[in-house]
């Protein structure tokens, strides 16, 4: 009698388990499948009330992104490109992304990785100081942002790419702290006291015994840092203004007083995604092994 | 009656993981039986089947003569006392134990009559009002066993109850155990890899390995006739010496058994030579001797005397380990190495020559092919 | 090759805890001490104390005549074998055994072509070299320890601090590396300390030893001394297994000789005795203690000396320990395993007058002429 119940049950959850999967997955990428088919679609089929699924595909949004055009009007779609003083210069901001995801990347593991050993192997200010650091990251990130801002303003860091990555490694930071200290307090101590025993420094075990053996953790640590400081558009609209622009700031100057410029809104989009993608599925592998492990206590 | 029988039971975790291969066992009322091992050889499974934890994939499952391959784990009368104790941490002793009469709801009175009587029993009259949290590993576990029992089933199991506890906590725990199910006569079926527990506790053991059922008998019987090279290896401390020898038989009865080279080259006659299997004609054999029975004449002036009842062999001590109770001598004979032990009082050093001489009814052959015993088996 | 090691009024604190309390004891060149104890006994705290892994909050270490105390373990030159073998997982078994070597502040010492030497012929002597080239997760528990020795072994250490190096392997290995381990320490000549809570390591292996309890040394000695003039009931218990039996005993003086009388029983003490219990105070408790090899125990009730009910009987494969229950008291005896008592059997035991100990039941201290 039991043996059959849980074959019933087995069959059961398979397609229930199923259902759930597609309509988890229709939900999450069609925003980005739209984006995308909006990226090819002409203004004004993007426009119009009906959605317009079949049409004739066009590469303008992307050309005028990509190709420089200086002080030009761009009178095709009907519209003015100039808004203010801006032009969207994609390079200029695609250079700013890649800089400060990359900087704020490595400067928050090589801060966050000493902290993390620090508290994990020394009860470094009280037992409870680890959590402090964590809550840092709990916090909604928007009560930052004025006195950030003002802080900015006075030190002259307002846009500017420094401002910027310091921003964002308030958040890194505690971060990386957090997870990579769960995985150094998963090795065994016994391995540092061998490592002192054969002769070896405080410093030169962390580096050649407990940094080997967190490979996984760290490069799942740098992805999400890296994707996180990527998609940031919060303060990076609010700390840059002409120079600092990132790629996700510099979209939202399409939301012009004269219409939002749909068309250059999704090819910039999609552009966008594409490194976080590339990043993503070449480090999905590091991902899922190095953030369960370290759950696991 | 809490008689348990396994009748071709087996247990396929998965698809082609066979952790129980058609077991055919039969517990009789009132026997403390041990399922004995090493890890993965299914004796855990096998209490879990009694239990109703684990699924019985193939054959009949029997209590007290009643099948209950599909009869719920609460139902079967069977408690379990674990290995890890799985008390309730900020419950007393008290409440623990009493734990499996109040769910089923009770007069308040006959409980605690019943807890104070479990309690006595198990020498834990004073912890009644203890939170679990703050008890040491042995009384853990006599709380543990008190909860189990106190619902008087019909069968007692228990999953390597004593494994984790210090030694000499572990030795006296042993002991009180045996008792305790002496005392109160209730089936017990006990998993354990520890070979000194199964001894001393058991009146029969199950010894399993991949699945199967090695050999099934009292203790004596284990120790002194076992079935095959996997039990000899596995029951007795130090394990047994094994030496590849060729067995032959010459016309009347005798029989030969030699190694190569420098070896050993002894006839057995008559009594010894009878208790071999005649069914097995000669071949490559092995020799088994336990490190307790080999008996040592020192000095170089023994040889082997043809049928009498004593086998002598020279050897040239690799080590002397001293000891309190027993001294541990490593000797070499001819290729082989092998492990004696002996009285403290005597003494070797490195180098030494050292003669042994086994009883004839103290030494065992087995089949190099099959590694089963080619001794007759006799009733003791 | 070794040097002297001497620890003089060591103490260690954890918070209130206090793991470790005025330890003194030398280890002369070339011995082989061990520290003997349970778990929780301040075994490993005196370890790491050797090591340098911890600091005392009082006292003194001296290597070779020299305060060590200050320096850090990196600076003390002492190899160590853990009960976890510790070995660095991302490295081979190469690798790992010439770790040691290649640390910075030995650069200079070791050439490259000097460290493969050391490390292929220390692999050679442990019947490890075929493993050279695996990692540490393929390994067995009695492979990975070999490791760990031989990465003790390699370089030319003052002292090696084996902390139960041999307590998780199989009964069989640990028979032959007890063996083992005391041939290398032999022939290497390096003094050498080792903790282990297996009193049949300390028998097989040290050249003296000490009973830690509680963080206390109860008495330091030849593992012979120990075991036949142990100086109190916890190094008593602390050797042997069964533990040593302990029995209170009243002791009289009747017309100048002593008589000590416990339950259902009477004797005269023989000359060994009575120059014993002169240190004894007038109406001081006694116990008696006997091992459970030294009672003979007799199915005749009238046969021997004290009188008891069978407890429980365990047949241990080759021999048995019977429990006889006297007067509510539980004696553990050692006897043959065809014996086969019942629970409930009537039984006497006796005992030789030569070998049993007497202690002060108050202060737990074994009497001695």
């Amino acid at each position: 009698m039991s043996e059959r119940k849980i074959e019933d049950i087995r069959h059961k959850r398979k397609w229930h388990i199923w259902l759930v999967l597609i309509v988890a997955l229709a939900v999450t990428l069609f925003p980005i499948f739209w984006t995308l088919v909006t990226s090819f679609k002409p203004s004004t089929e993007i426009t119009d009330p009906k959605p317009i699924w079949i049409f004739k595909p066009t590469l303008e949004h992307y050309k005028s992104i990509l190709i420089k055009e200086k002080e030009t009007q761009d009178f095709s779609t009907g519209a003015q490109s100039i808004v203010g003083i801006q032009t969207f210069d994609f390079y200029k901001y695609l250079i700013n992304s890649l800089v400060i995801a990359i900087s704020t990347t490595v400067l928050a593991m090589v801060i966050a990785y000493p902290a993390a050993y620090s508290l994990a192997r020394y009860r470094t200010l009280g037992d409870n100081y680890s959590f402090w650091v964590l809550s840092i990251r709990m916090l909604p990130p928007i009560i930052f942002l004025i006195p950030i801002s003002i802080l900015f303003a006075i030190y002259g860091l307002s846009d500017s790419r420094l401002g910027i990555i310091i921003a964002y490694l308030t958040f890194n930071i505690p971060f990386a702290c957090w997870i990579i200290k769960s995985f150094i307090e998963d090795i065994p101590a016994d391995l540092e006291k061998a490592a002192y025993m054969d002769g070896y420094s405080r410093f030169q075990v962390m580096t050649r015994i407990v940094f080997p053996l967190t490979r996984s953790a760290v490069a799942a640590v740098m992805i999400i840092c890296f994707i996180f400081s990527w998609n940031e558009f919060l303060f990076a609209m609010v700390i840059s203004f002409i120079r600092s622009t990132p790629l996700t700031a510099g979209v939202g100057l399409f939301v012009t007083g004269y219409g939002i410029r749909w068309g250059r809104i999704a090819a910039a989009a999609v552009i966008a995604i594409i490194p976080t993608v590339v990043v993503g599925l070449i480090g999905q592998r590091y991902l899922v092994r190095g953030l369960t492990m370290g759950a696991v206590k | 009656m809490a008689e348990i029988a396994f009748r071709g039971v087996w247990k396929v975790y998965g698809k082609s993981v066979e952790a129980v291969k058609d077991m055919n066992l039969q517990i009789r009322d009132g026997e403390f039986v041990s399922l004995l091992g090493p890890s993965g050889c299914g004796k855990s499974s096998t209490l879990r089947m009694i239990a109703g934890l684990e699924e019985i994939t193939r054959g009949d499952l029997s209590i007290g003569g009643r099948r209950i391959n599909e009869v719920e784990p609460g139902d079967r009368d069977v408690a379990m006392v674990f290995e890890n104790y799985a008390l309730f941490p900020h419950m007393s002793s008290y409440d623990n134990i009493a734990f499996p009469l109040t769910l089923r709801g009770g007069d308040r009175g006959e409980i605690r009559r019943k807890v104070e009587e479990i309690s006595k029993l198990l020498d834990l009259d004073g912890l009644l009002k203890t939170l679990a949290v703050n008890l040491g590993g042995g009384e853990k576990q006599r709380v543990g066993i008190a909860r189990a029992l106190i619902r008087k089933s019909s069968v007692l199991l228990m999953d390597e109850p004593i494994s984790h506890l210090d030694a000499d906590l572990r030795a006296r725990t042993r002991g009180e155990l045996a008792r305790l199910q002496r005392v109160l006569g209730i089936t017990t079926v006990y998993v354990t890899h520890d070979q000194l527990e199964a001894l001393a506790m058991s009146d029969r053991i199950a010894v399993m390995n991949l699945g199967v059922v090695q050999q099934y008998g009292t203790p004596d019987e284990l120790y002194n006739q076992p079935a095959n090279m996997f039990v000899a290896r596995f029951i007795g401390e130090p394990p047994m010496n094994f030496i590849p020898c060729t067995l032959e038989r010459n016309g009347s009865g005798r029989v030969r058994i030699f190694t190569g080279g420098r070896g050993f080259d002894v006839a057995l006659g008559g009594e010894q030579a009878a208790r071999i299997d005649p069914e097995f004609r000669g071949g490559e054999v092995f020799f088994g001797i336990r490190p307790i029975d080999f008996e040592i004449s020192s000095g170089a002036n023994m040889q082997a005397r043809p049928s009498s009842s004593k086998s002598a062999v020279q050897g040239g001590v690799l080590n002397y380990e001293a000891g309190c109770e027993h001294s541990f001598l490593e000797a070499r004979l001819c290729e082989y190495t092998v492990l004696v032990q002996c009285a403290p009082t005597v003494r070797f050093s490195e180098g030494d020559t050292v003669t042994l001489e086994v009883a004839a009814n103290r030494f065992h052959l087995f089949d190099r092919q099959s590694e089963a015993s080619i001794m007759k088996v006799e009733a003791r | 090759m070794g040097i002297e090691l001497t620890l003089e009024g060591i103490t260690k604190n954890y918070g209130k805890v206090t793991a470790v309390s005025e330890l003194a004891f030398t280890v002369k060149t070339g011995e082989l001490f061990a520290l003997l104890g349970p778990s929780g006994a301040g075994k490993s705290t005196t370890v790491n104390l050797i090591a340098g892994i911890e600091k005392p909050d009082k006292g003194e270490i001296k290597a070779g005549g020299r305060s060590i105390v200050e320096l850090r373990p990196q600076e003390r030159d002492f190899a160590m074998v853990f009960e976890s073998y510790a070995l660095y997982p991302h490295l081979t078994v190469a690798e790992n055994m010439a770790f040691p070597l290649r640390a910075p502040s030995r650069a200079t010492r070791y050439s490259s072509a000097d460290i493969q030497k050391r490390v292929a012929e220390t692999a050679r002597m442990l019947e490890i070299h075929e493993l050279l080239a695996r990692y540490p997760k393929e390994l067995s528990g009695g492979q990975k320890q070999r490791v760990g020795l031989g990465r003790a072994l390699v370089r030319d250490s003052q002292l090696f601090l084996l902390d139960e190096p041999i307590a998780h392997l199989d009964a069989k290995l640990r028979h032959h590396m007890r063996g083992e381990l005391k041939k290398l320490q032999k022939k290497s000549g390096r003094t050498t300390v080792l903790a282990t809570p297996d009193y049949a390591e300390v028998v097989a292996m040290a050249d003296r030893a000490a009973v830690l309890n509680h963080g206390v040394i109860e008495q330091i000695g030849t593992p012979i001394e120990l075991f036949s003039r142990p100086a109190n009931v916890v190094v008593a218990q602390a050797i042997g297994d069964p533990p040593i039996n302990l029995l209170d005993c009243e002791v009289a003086n009747r017309d100048g000789c002593f008589y000590i009388s416990g339950s259902g029983f009477s004797v005269q003490c023989n000359e060994r005795l009575q120059a014993a219990l002169r240190g004894l105070q007038v109406g001081a408790a006694a116990s008696l203690g006997i091992r459970p090899s030294e009672i003979a125990i007799h199915r005749d009730p009238a046969q021997g000396l004290i009188r008891g009910e069978v407890y429980v009987f365990e047949p241990l494969g080759g021999e048995a320990v019977a429990t006889v229950s006297v007067e509510g008291k539980l004696v553990k005896v050692l006897c043959s395993w065809s014996s086969s008592f019942k629970i409930g059997d009537k039984v006497s035991l006796s005992f030789d007058l030569d070998t049993v100990h007497v202690f002060n039941r108050d202060t737990g201290r074994a009497l001695y002429a």
